[in-house]
């Protein structure tokens, strides 16, 4: 795991194809499913070793509290039941034996009768960065139900999530584990990333825009790049008759992985004229901030952190004394967390780590000049959707259109359900290439 | 020579004043609480920032407590204890097109008896008159910089004849400069530099570029400020104590570096030529006058913090009775002995999860 040699690479990545040829090109998709299925169970037990390992190392190792860790473990691995899985293949591929074997088409409109077989990369490099907990095991499951070896270079040497389900997963099912390799190097071992990058036919990175770019720019086959996003919860005048509530609702998505995730909103939009003003959401929100801290406290965080809060905090404090329409709500010792409420509704990023900024919303169609400049970053937007026709049609609209590719209620921006595309895109089905059988006009 | 004040002083700041010449025996903390007591009272947004945190001059007992303003409030309010004699701006260069602050000073002859002064202790304690090149914007070019005035006021009183300014509206006059430096060379003529550190920066690029290299007098010294923010190519201090005596054979310890802010009548500057007049062997790190005293507080719960620890100075300045005394900045730093060492800007992006970050996004912004 730690530094290794440019041939010691090459010997993992020809083992991990050599596994895949004896033991994954030929077995079912189904079979698959039930030994991480298996993995999952174990880490949902809360009795189970890989659990506990998982509650005992987290914490240090991602800077999240140990109350965090032990709610959202669940919260990661649910996701991953068999079943959850098997209906994704449903979605995206028709079925999963199309991974398996050639599966009869009939288009009579194309006039095609054949059959068609998907087939997954011989090898996928994943390159994982951050550090929150569940980052990654997504695309590790994904990469082995389509029957790729899987390369994955983590972010840092020693345990991790990662590890953990590895280790996990070579305990249950050690030929489905030797198809599994994690990898680390110290940044900037460009031999190392070329040997990595130029095996797989499938890359997948994630991370900063920056780094992502860099890494596109080296990879020969194809490429899959996760950047950094950002994410906002629009507080709807349904929402506002159940303020108290849905204050409670947007807090935890803010609270949960300490809002350093890319569904994590990062501003709240609350509509004008609800049962409750912006401002008096903000108080709500506030409010329900400081209860969340009681049961999900926030971690430790970097002097870097506490200071770019700060700034955050003093600038908003400043304006306020200057006569703005600004309102602080702040953790009273500390940073851990911070609600501002400003009349200006200019969509600004958070320095995260729960610190958020309740802006009004005239109507919805102001939402698109204001989210112009976000386009590209834009992930999800937690809300609650109008029922009457027109406002619900003029809300998604405007949504749909302004480059979010998830619309969710709020208090669910962190659970994802499996379908959700990522980036805008299919999970599985972006990992595989298709076999094509076209049957002659005579054949029977 | 500077005016003294058009106004009549207050009792403060005739105080300060008394205490800036004469600081022997003077008790800062007697002295620092009744500037806070004078700006209570007459800097009203200080005031409530105060009231804000259950603070007057009833409640506060020792100067540590003295509210700190933070540099970011420059940019919003006006805090001043009355009508402006001079007003600084800020050059906002560090986080792209931010807001500039502006520090606005009632009494220019306080901050004129503090950086004279401590400048005198600091960088000419062997009472030399040197001529005086400064790359550093003229008055005309940035007529508001703070270092501008007191780079000015340096030349007026203590350069020789031949000091001046070698950044104009139209930029760094390096042939100018390099004319000049030459000719202290072939003179024998010792100089006292002060520049800009991205501009001797870009002289010492000049000199690589053209292998050339110059030997200053001996005493000849250089006062650098600012580091890098942002601008020019990134040079470690070894490097840049490399690259003075390569290129003009000043030793490190006639390097001094000054470390000042808008926000600040009084500045900061390395002990080493100090020590080298008062034979001691401290270490370099800043050392501030009498009438200034800097704390390290931790970033995240505001508490002080021991010698030798990190986080963030918290500077306070008597020299600063007319605005607001307690300042805190968001420079990264330790105390030591008898003063600090600055390790610079709390550093922004760092390993998170998979949230676009404000520093990101505004690092991507301006790189385009």
């Amino acid at each position: 795991m730690s530094s290794f040699t440019p041939t010691q690479l090459h010997t993992i990545i020809n083992d991990l194809l050599a596994a895949r040829e004896r033991h994954l090109i030929h077995r079912p998709v189904q079979d698959i499913l039930t030994s991480i299925g298996a993995v999952i169970a174990r880490f949902l037990d809360p009795a189970s070793s890989e659990r506990q390992e998982a509650e005992t190392l987290l914490p240090e190792k991602t800077g999240l509290s140990s109350e965090m860790i032990r709610h959202a473990l669940p919260l990661i691995f649910q996701e991953y039941q068999p079943e959850r899985l098997q209906s994704l293949f449903a979605t995206e591929l028709g079925t999963s034996a199309v991974l398996d074997q050639f599966q009869d088409v009939q288009d009579t409109q194309n006039s095609v009768d054949g059959s068609l077989k998907a087939y997954g990369p011989r090898l996928i490099t994943h390159v994982l960065a951050g550090n929150l907990p569940g980052a990654g095991i997504d695309e590790i499951i994904f990469s082995l139900l389509v029957k790729s070896a899987t390369l994955v270079k983590t972010a840092s040497a020693g345990a991790s999530l990662q590890t953990l389900f590895t280790s996990s997963l070579t305990q249950c099912d050690p030929e489905l584990g030797s198809c599994l390799a994690l990898v680390s190097w110290p940044g900037g071992k460009t031999e190392l990333e070329d040997i990595a990058f130029s095996e797989a036919e499938i890359v997948m990175a994630s991370g900063s825009d920056e780094s992502v770019a860099a890494i596109r720019q080296r990879v020969r086959g194809r490429f899959i790049g996760y950047g950094h996003k950002i994410s906002f919860s629009l507080i709807t005048h349904e929402a506002l008759r159940e303020a108290e509530a849905s204050a409670k609702q947007a807090a935890y998505d803010i609270a949960l992985f300490d809002q350093q995730g890319c569904l994590s909103p990062q501003l709240v939009y609350v509509e004008e004229n609800g049962h409750v003003s912006p401002q008096g959401f903000a108080a709500l929100l506030a409010t329900a901030l400081e209860r969340w801290q009681t049961t999900l406290p926030r971690g430790q965080v970097s002097p870097a952190v506490s200071t770019e809060i700060r700034r955050v905090r003093d600038e908003a404090e400043w304006r306020a004394l200057a006569g703005k329409e600004t309102v602080v709500h702040a953790s009273s010792q500390g940073t851990e967390w911070t609600v501002i409420y400003e009349a200006d509704p200019t969509f600004i990023p958070s320095p995260v780590y729960r610190t958020v900024r309740v802006k009004p919303l005239a109507s919805f169609d102001q939402i698109d000049p204001l989210l112009i400049t976000w386009r590209p970053y834009l992930e999800a937007v937690g809300t609650v959707v109008p029922t009457e026709q027109h406002r619900r049609r003029t809300l998604l609209d405007v949504l749909g259109g302004s480059g979010v590719n998830r619309i969710c209620p709020i208090g669910m921006m962190q659970t994802p359900p499996l379908s959700w595309r990522h980036g805008g895109r299919p999970r599985i089905a972006d990992l595989v290439h298709w076999a094509g059988v076209e049957r002659s006009s005579n054949e029977d | 020579m500077v005016e003294p004040a058009q106004l009549p002083q207050t009792s403060v700041e005739a105080q300060v004043q008394d205490f800036i010449s004469a600081p022997e025996g003077k008790d800062f903390h007697t002295m620092a609480l009744a500037v806070f007591a004078h700006q209570f009272r007459l800097n009203e947004p200080y005031q409530r920032f105060c009231l804000a945190r259950d603070c007057s001059p009833e409640t506060v007992a020792r100067w540590q407590d003295i509210p700190a303003v933070p540099t970011v409030a420059f940019k919003e309010l006006d805090l001043s204890c009355g009508p402006p004699q001079k007003i600084f701006r800020t050059s906002g260069t560090t986080r792209g097109q931010e807001k500039r602050g502006r520090h606005l000073v009632p009494d220019l002859s306080l901050y004129h008896a503090s950086a004279l002064s401590h400048f005198d202790r600091c960088v000419l304690p062997d009472s030399r008159r040197l001529r005086v090149l400064a790359l550093i914007p003229s008055p005309s070019a940035r007529p508001d910089s703070s270092l501008t005035q007191m780079a000015e006021w340096i030349i007026a009183e203590r350069g020789e004849q031949g000091s001046q300014f070698f950044i104009d509206e139209t930029g760094i006059q390096l042939d100018a400069f390099v004319a000049a430096i030459g000719q202290a060379q072939d003179e024998g003529i010792p100089v006292c530099i002060l520049s800009i550190t991205a501009a001797l920066v870009a002289f010492f690029d000049w000199c690589a570029a053209n292998a050339t290299h110059f030997a200053l007098p001996g005493s000849s010294r250089i006062m650098d400020t600012g580091g890098h923010k942002g601008q020019g190519r990134p040079i470690s201090r070894n490097g840049f104590f490399q690259s003075c005596w390569k290129y003009l054979k000043v030793a490190g310890y006639y390097c001094v570096n000054e470390y000042g802010m808008t926000e600040m009548a009084s500045q900061f500057y390395d002990n080493v030529l100090c020590n080298r007049f008062c034979q001691s062997n401290e270490p370099r790190y800043k050392m501030g006058p009498a009438w200034t005293r800097t704390l390290v507080v931790d970033p995240e719960t505001l508490a002080e913090v021991p010698a030798g620890q990190p986080g963030i100075l918290r500077h306070f300045d008597l020299a600063n009775c007319g605005s607001v005394m307690a300042i805190q900045t968001d420079d990264m730093g330790y105390l030591t002995r008898a003063g600090f060492e600055i390790t610079g800007r709390v550093p922004g992006a760092e390993a998170r999860g998979c949230a676009l970050a404000l520093d990101e996004f505004l690092g991507a912004m301006n790189k385009t």
